[in-house]
């Protein structure tokens, strides 16, 4: 955290806001698989650290961030679940503002390809991997967020990576964090 | 490539949407806030509104019993001899603190002569 004086203000918020953004987004992306979803539950994750901020600690509000964020898209997760099986929700589709039709379809294609293999990871996996791929937090923090050992993050990221290439063949991992 | 993490860019114009949010929030915590205060207010407002005003130990108008005699303009004494011709008798009043007499005297033999003295 920026702020040196312990505090979480306004400031302290928005300078957060645009560290975690993009690596908030993408972890989220791939839980729920809608662009504005994931927004609206970056928003909501903000207006949360916004409403407990006396109680935040400037050095563990990123792992806190994550956590929230991770809790709301599993919530949402559920509830779309139970509105698909009655009948009230479809899955979305895959997010593109590509102009290019051939190039959206193709991107389109990947897309579905990914997210099922994505999707074919258990949870515990799935935080893992996708936390390590894109938060640029180290395996204790990742262990604070999801609340298991440093080297439990280690191990499940192993084995993420292992289920993700048995089905994406032409995928190799980014180094570990 | 088939890449599981490419990365996305997220939506602009994040910030100002979270910023619009914290700022309809606060104002309902605001005004929410405010309802209570002016809640709590009337509240006391009307506690002390109905509060009775401080009256004296002797109210003729306490006890409706008290309020059919008249008032007396000097001390009601029995004299040690008056057996038949007076009377006391206690009023419960709810408070131990507070104890009422009705005491009743008359010049006229009626008394005596419904209750002669042994």
């Amino acid at each position: 955290m920026p702020d040196t004086d312990n505090t979480f203000d306004e400031v302290a918020l928005e300078l957060l806001y645009g560290k975690l953004e993009a690596p908030l987004y993408n972890v989220l992306y791939r839980w729920v698989w809608d662009g504005n979803e994931a927004r609206d539950i970056i928003q909501e994750t903000f207006l949360r650290l916004w409403k407990m901020q006396s109680r935040v600690r400037p050095e563990t509000v990123e792992p806190l961030a994550y956590k929230i964020a991770l809790n709301l898209a599993r919530k949402r997760l559920r509830r779309k679940k139970i509105l698909s099986w009655v009948g009230l929700e479809g899955r979305p589709p895959p997010e593109s503002d590509r102009p290019d039709p051939e190039q959206v379809m193709r991107q389109e294609e990947r897309d579905e390809v990914v997210r099922a293999a994505v999707e074919s990871l258990a949870p515990k996996y799935r935080d893992v991997i996708l936390l390590s791929e894109f938060s640029e937090m180290t395996y204790d923090a990742i262990a604070e967020v999801l609340d298991i050992k440093p080297g439990t993050v280690a191990s499940r990221r192993h084995t993420a990576i292992k289920m993700l290439r048995d089905k994406l063949t032409d995928w190799s991992p980014k180094e570990e964090p | 490539m088939t890449d599981p993490f490419r990365r996305l860019e997220p939506p602009k114009g994040g910030w100002a949407a979270t910023r619009e949010r914290i700022i309809v929030y606060e104002r309902r915590r605001f005004r929410v806030l405010a309802a209570m205060a002016t809640a709590s207010l009337i509240a006391v407002i009307v506690v002390l509104a109905d509060r009775p005003a401080e009256q004296p130990a002797i109210d003729r108008g306490v006890h409706p019993d008290l309020a059919m005699l008249e008032p007396v303009a000097e001390p009601v004494r029995i004299a040690p001899d008056s057996r038949g011709h007076a009377g006391v008798l206690r009023v419960e009043t709810g408070s131990p603190d507070v104890i009422f007499y009705h005491v009743m005297a008359t010049d006229a033999p009626q008394l005596a002569e419904a209750h002669p003295s042994p």
